[in-house]
């Protein structure tokens, strides 16, 4: 009997966990995930700064010509430009791609409207209580709301 | 308990299949509440599967024999400190133990995994709970360790005795971690296919894990070695035993993909050459499981009862075909940035390793298979000895010192032959001047005197690029000497961490060329009072004692040693005999020294009150054990997280904070 007790309380307590993801309320519209293109980038970068490092440090040891070094250092110089460059271009891109996506939302008035201060969902009800998460809310004038100007 | 534990196994099984299904359902679909829940599941597990551990232990402390695992591995008469090995002691127990530690494993890599691995992360957490899958499920279908009996016998069988040796608390969970710990770095690759996420990202996530993972192969390599050396009582701590081979095979590629992944990262190349070594690696440990689970060859090291190597086997192919059905469908992906700049270069000299340590690895796994295949197609089972290895294998390793000890002297991209003269004049040097030492001193064989200054060429190599670099730092910095060391180690630790581990393996290669090509080896028949003589030493039989115990009959005789005519040390070497199990352990008498270990084993005591030794003279032994704690430090600063780097915000990113807070 114990047994049982011990798995069930086992039980019930991992299925909680594994169903909390879909209980909790959502608090903030998710992030941006993390743009794949941007990662290389990043990691380019910092295996270029690795490289020149070690490049430095095997000069010091004696492994690379003074020639070599000058040349290869302004190699990796040149990609590390090239690529920062690249990820500001990307960055900038992203950018105005999420401007003009928060921009569209507004207009079809997915993101107007007022909002619960506690989860940031979106309501249109009179002053009472949020529907999503039961937060007292005290009415549209009392929250700034994205889009309320149009 | 019994019900505590196959529920909990049933619940574990569970939440792996919702936990593959969800993160790979979540991420086709675009749901990421399901990933997330997925992961959570993942989370839970160690949980689940250790109250399923502490069952069993549970059960064997309050020798619950109506559980036949429990019934099979102990008795009413073990010591309380033997229930640990007593855990993974048989096949079922060691199952339960390998899929708590993958989990543990698994829960680590998915919570811990850095940002630039995210995006694959789904993907990797499917593989990771696909293999936990198969062990709960074999255990739950094939291998349950709490299976009851119908009738629970008044006592147990107890514990194997070969087990009861100090080295057994350690050798088995640290070799057991280590194979499965392969399925981390094999996930996180298998991850990255399945994604098909542009970057080298899951490299660095790899590298590290893989470093842990050989650290540990390592130490699970070497603790076998001295449970073997000290109470199998031949002498010897390696006998290419296929059990031993099975262990040997996932390293040799391993140790080939921590370096490979460094090319990877550094010059975007060898993207093929890593996914295909973590493979392999994965694939030899499964075919590790198999062999040491109903394998076809019999072994000291293999759960003999088992019959379960089919579903092994199977397991491993599907793993193969899978793995490689990914990397078909990748290849494009996988195609270097750049080629290789020069033939003499770090890159090549990497190339060159990954090949050896293959060739290693197939010369290893041949003479594995061909008493199988010898049985197949001959009908006769031809084994394979020592004398094999050692022609092939040997030099192989030995071009992988010399290797170890030319690559790191060798830049990026590329080398000018002058540097490289210049680099290598030390080294030669040395190896030059030690082999003319040697002989000097009457060491003509050629092969252990091409060893031995490989050797100091490797040691003298690496001594040279310490002291060049903390030079270099103390005429920049104006620091002393100790202080400029260790900060030159803090701020290059991977490099220096490697010159460590390399400074093991040099040991390593000492000790193991000085044993195999020096050590004596006599019998001798004495009498109480009477010397034998082997070397500088004497050995004097003083008598025998038997020491009968509740499951065992222990007799050891007492012998003094003398060295030059001196007397040295007294040495206790005999044997235990356990009834229940008609076997015997040996219990060698060893001494060791950083020169050579004596080693005696009592063999046999007449009633004549003769008794029977064999006396072993074996050099430079010590170093190999000293070499694995500094493998270990080796491993440590290699690993340890560097300061990360502070970004300074490029245009971009300020354009998007701007866009940002103008949205609040």
């Amino acid at each position: 009997m114990s047994a049982l007790i011990i798995v069930g309380l086992l039980a019930v307590f991992v299925v909680g966990v594994v169903l909390t993801p879909f209980l909790r309320p959502r608090r903030t519209p998710p992030g941006p995930q993390p743009d794949t293109d941007l990662l290389a980038l990043v990691s380019q970068r910092e295996a270029l700064y690795q490289a020149m490092e070690t490049l430095r440090l095997e000069h010091e040891l004696g492994s690379v010509e003074d020639v070599d070094y000058q040349n290869r250092l302004q190699e990796y110089r040149t990609q590390a430009a090239l690529t920062m460059r690249e990820q500001d271009d990307l960055e900038a891109e992203l950018a105005r791609l999420e401007d003009a996506i928060s921009a569209a939302r507004v207009r079809q008035g997915l993101n107007g409207g007022p909002r619960c201060g506690e989860c940031d969902n979106p309501v249109d009800q009179p002053a009472g209580r949020c529907t999503s998460c039961g937060a007292e809310w005290a009415g549209p004038d009392a929250i700034t709301t994205e889009g309320a100007d149009r | 308990m019994a019900d505590v534990g196959t529920a909990t196994l049933i619940l574990a099984l569970g939440l792996a299949a919702y936990a593959a299904i969800a993160s790979g359902l979540g991420q086709w679909r675009r749901v990421p509440e399901m990933v997330v829940s997925g992961r959570y599941a993942t989370y839970t597990l160690p949980l689940v599967m250790g109250v399923s551990i502490a069952a069993l232990v549970a059960a064997f402390v309050t020798h619950d024999f109506g559980i036949r695992y429990v019934a099979g591995n102990s008795n009413l008469a073990l010591d309380p400190w033997l229930t640990w090995v007593a855990l993974y002691a048989g096949n079922e127990g060691s199952l339960l133990f390998i899929a708590f530690i993958f989990s543990v494993l698994a829960a680590v890599a998915v919570w811990k995994a850095p940002a630039g691995v995210r995006p694959a992360l789904p993907h990797t957490n499917v593989v990771l709970m696909l293999i936990l899958l198969f062990y709960v499920g074999v255990m739950l279908t094939m291998a349950n360790p709490f299976f009851e009996l119908a009738a629970a016998p008044p006592d147990g069988q107890g514990i194997n005795p070969l087990l009861t040796h100090p080295g057994m608390f350690l050798h088995p969970p640290v070799q057991m971690a280590g194979l499965i710990g392969v399925g981390i770095p094999f996930a996180f690759a298998m991850g990255h296919l399945m994604a098909g996420q542009p970057g080298d990202d899951w490299v660095l996530v790899a590298r590290t894990w893989g470093l842990v993972v050989w650290a540990v192969l390592t130490g699970g390599l070497l603790l076998g070695a001295w449970w073997a050396y000290t109470i199998l009582g031949w002498g010897g701590y390696w006998a290419w035993d296929p059990v031993e081979n099975g262990a040997l095979l996932p390293w040799l590629p391993m140790t080939a993909f921590i370096h490979s992944v460094m090319v990877q990262r550094r010059r975007g190349i060898f993207r093929m050459w890593n996914v295909a070594l973590i493979i392999l690696a994965w694939g030899f440990a499964m075919y590790g499981m198999f062999m040491n689970r109903g394998g076809p060859i019999p072994s000291v090291h293999s759960f003999g009862q088992s019959t379960m190597g089919w579903i092994f086997l199977i397991f491993l192919a599907v793993n193969l075909f899978a793995a490689f059905a990914l990397f078909y469908w990748r290849y494009r992906m996988l195609r270097s940035a750049r080629p290789l700049d020069s033939p003499l270069s770090r890159e090549a000299a990497f190339l060159l390793n990954n090949l050896l340590f293959l060739l290693v690895a197939f010369v290893t796994l041949w003479g594995v298979v061909y008493p199988l295949i010898s049985q197949a197609f001959q009908g006769v089972m031809v084994t394979v000895g020592r004398p094999y290895y050692d022609a092939i294998a040997g030099p192989l390793f030995l071009a992988l010192v010399a290797l170890m000890g030319v690559g790191p002297l060798l830049p990026w991209r590329r080398a000018s032959r002058r540097t490289l003269a210049r680099t290598l004049r030390l080294p030669m040097g040395v190896a030059l001047a030690m082999a003319a030492a040697l002989f000097v001193l009457g060491v003509r064989s050629p092969i252990p005197l091409l060893a031995f200054s490989v050797c100091g060429l490797v040691a003298a190599g690496i001594l040279r690029e310490w002291a060049r670099g903390t030079r270099a730092r103390r005429s920049r910095s104006g620091e002393s000497y100790p202080v400029a060391f260790g900060r030159l180690v803090a701020s290059n630790r991977p490099r220096y961490g490697g010159y460590i581990v390399h400074l093991a393996i040099v040991m390593l290669a000492f000790s193991i060329t000085g044993s195999s090509f020096y050590s004596v080896q006599r019998d001798f028949s004495l009498e109480v009072g009477e010397r034998a003589a082997l070397g500088r030493y004497e050995v004097e039989y003083l008598g025998a004692s038997t020491y009968p115990g509740p499951d065992r009959l222990e007799q050891r005789a007492e012998v003094q040693v003398y060295r030059d005519g001196r007397p040295v040390y007294r040495l206790s070497p005999g044997y235990v005999f356990y009834p229940a199990f008609s076997m015997a352990a040996a219990r060698a008498g060893i001494r060791s020294s950083v020169v050579e270990d004596v080693y005696i084993i009592a063999s046999e005591f007449s009633d004549d009150g003769r008794a029977i030794f064999r006396i072993h003279l074996n050099p430079l032994v010590l170093w190999m054990w000293i070499s694995g704690p500094l493998m270990l430090v080796g491993t440590v600063v290699a690993l340890w997280p560097e300061r990360a780097r502070v970004q300074r915000p490029t245009a971009g990113r300020q354009l998007r904070e701007r866009a940002l807070a103008s949205r609040m």
